[in-house]
């Protein structure tokens, strides 16, 4: 049995330790290694397993029904529309002034919530193999308690390494940390309109600035990747259905 | 009960085990430091790059035979560690020449908080006695367990256990030492 204060000084040790940059080939051979396998599940095992699903799914729904909070709410002005996040008075916003991080289930909310669909690829991506969300952080403001944004970063290893930060906005103003994406240079992509700026950071790998606005909510990338392109597996992941 | 990080790894494996090429990134991006850092303790810098290759490929090929129930790590560690020591037969190289190399990894690419820990804890380590600090790089380094561990020191598994005890309560000692 592991001593649990010495893992845990352990774990941060490894996570630092340097390591050379991403080979490409150091995965790519392996990966020819990787042989099919056609797992064939016994016909009794097959039938069990779809009789497990069903059960499964019944038990989801009917946990999900009875913790289901079925009062109506009227939000304040009779206004019954049910959009996210009302917005406030200033143009831009700021944290500290009226910000408050909360305890939010995204992958939940996006599930779940109809006005916070457009989450649904950090789950996605939460549930990719080759990428791991590291932080998720949803903000509310202090006075209505409506969601202003939700924050993530993310790593994902697809050919090359990509350390992305990402804001996901529902509010018409801006978070002042995020005015000046509007800005950037415009382009479009299988009809997706985006705007973006790339930096060079020095001694380091460029980061794709990257904001895309749909459906009404907008989306905000840092990506920094050797992949110059980065912003393209971006741009993929909200075209996905 | 299996930690975060042991659900993962065993999730990324069964994929691998399927024939899904792509759950190797994820191993890699989980792991990836810990397995380089396991060959560089034992060939050193300059090849532990191969023997992280070769490993990859082991894995690769052999994730199949992984039984869910073991520890991820330990498996794919021993992996690393069996590539290495191959690779050391067949240069006719001797490891790597002291335990201490085995601590001297910190990296400029930490966080400033967690490069203070790195540090603290390479230097705690560097107090211990030799046999102590040849346990614990065997126990949370390459995650032996005690029976492995006695096996490879060549000593009995009580024996073992009692120097791994010895060897945990001096490096929390140091540790906290280091802290005030």
């Amino acid at each position: 049995m592991k001593d649990k204060r010495l893992e845990e000084q352990f774990k941060g040790y490894f996570e630092g330790v340097e390591i050379p940059e991403l080979p490409n080939n150091i995965v790519a051979d392996a990966k020819k290694s990787v042989k099919r396998r056609d797992i064939r599940l016994p016909r009794f095992a097959k039938i069990a397993s779809i009789a497990a699903s069903f059960v499964l799914v019944f038990a989801v729904a009917a946990v999900l029904i009875a913790r289901a909070d079925f009062t109506v709410v009227q939000p304040e002005g009779g206004n019954q529309s049910g959009s996210a996040g009302a917005p406030p008075t200033a143009s831009t916003y700021t944290a500290d002034a009226l910000l408050d991080p909360i305890d939010k289930d995204v992958y939940a909310l996006s599930t779940d919530d109809e006005n916070y669909k457009s989450l649904k690829f950090l789950k996605t991506l939460a549930y990719k193999p080759n990428a791991e969300v590291t932080e998720m952080q949803t903000y509310s403001f202090k006075d209505s308690g409506e969601i202003a944004h939700v924050y993530a970063e993310v790593t994902l290893i697809s050919g090359a390494r990509y350390d992305a930060t990402v804001y996901v906005e529902f509010t018409e103003e801006t978070f002042d940390e995020l005015k000046d994406y509007s800005s950037f240079k415009t382009g479009t992509y299988r009809g997706l309109s985006y705007r973006l700026e790339t930096v060079y950071p020095e001694d380091e790998e460029p980061v794709n600035k990257l904001y895309v606005e749909k459906d009404g909510v907008k989306y905000y990338f840092n990506i920094q990747s050797s992949d110059e392109n980065s912003y393209i597996k971006c741009l993929e992941l909200l075209l996905q259905k | 009960m299996p930690d975060k990080q042991s659900e993962q790894l065993n999730k990324l494996l069964s994929g691998l085990a399927r024939g899904e090429p792509d759950y190797l990134d994820g191993i890699y991006l989980f792991i990836g430091k810990r397995m380089f850092a396991v060959a560089t303790s034992m060939v050193g810098r300059n090849d532990a790059e191969d023997v992280v290759h070769d490993s990859l490929i082991k894995i690769a090929r052999f994730a199949h035979k992984y039984k869910q129930d073991d520890n991820p790590a330990a498996w794919i560690l021993k992996i690393v560690r069996n590539t290495a020591l191959d690779l050391i037969k067949r240069k006719k190289a001797h490891p790597a020449a002291s335990t201490e190399e085995f601590f001297s990894l910190a990296s400029s690419d930490y966080a400033p908080d967690k490069r203070d820990d790195a540090i603290m804890l390479e230097q705690a380590m560097k107090k211990l006695a030799p046999d102590e600090m040849r346990a614990i790089y065997l126990k949370y380094y390459v995650d032996m367990t005690v029976r492995e561990i006695a096996a490879e020191m060549k000593i009995s598994k009580s024996a073992a256990d009692r120097l791994i005890q010895k060897a945990e309560e001096n490096l929390k000692f140091a540790l906290s030492a280091g802290r005030n």
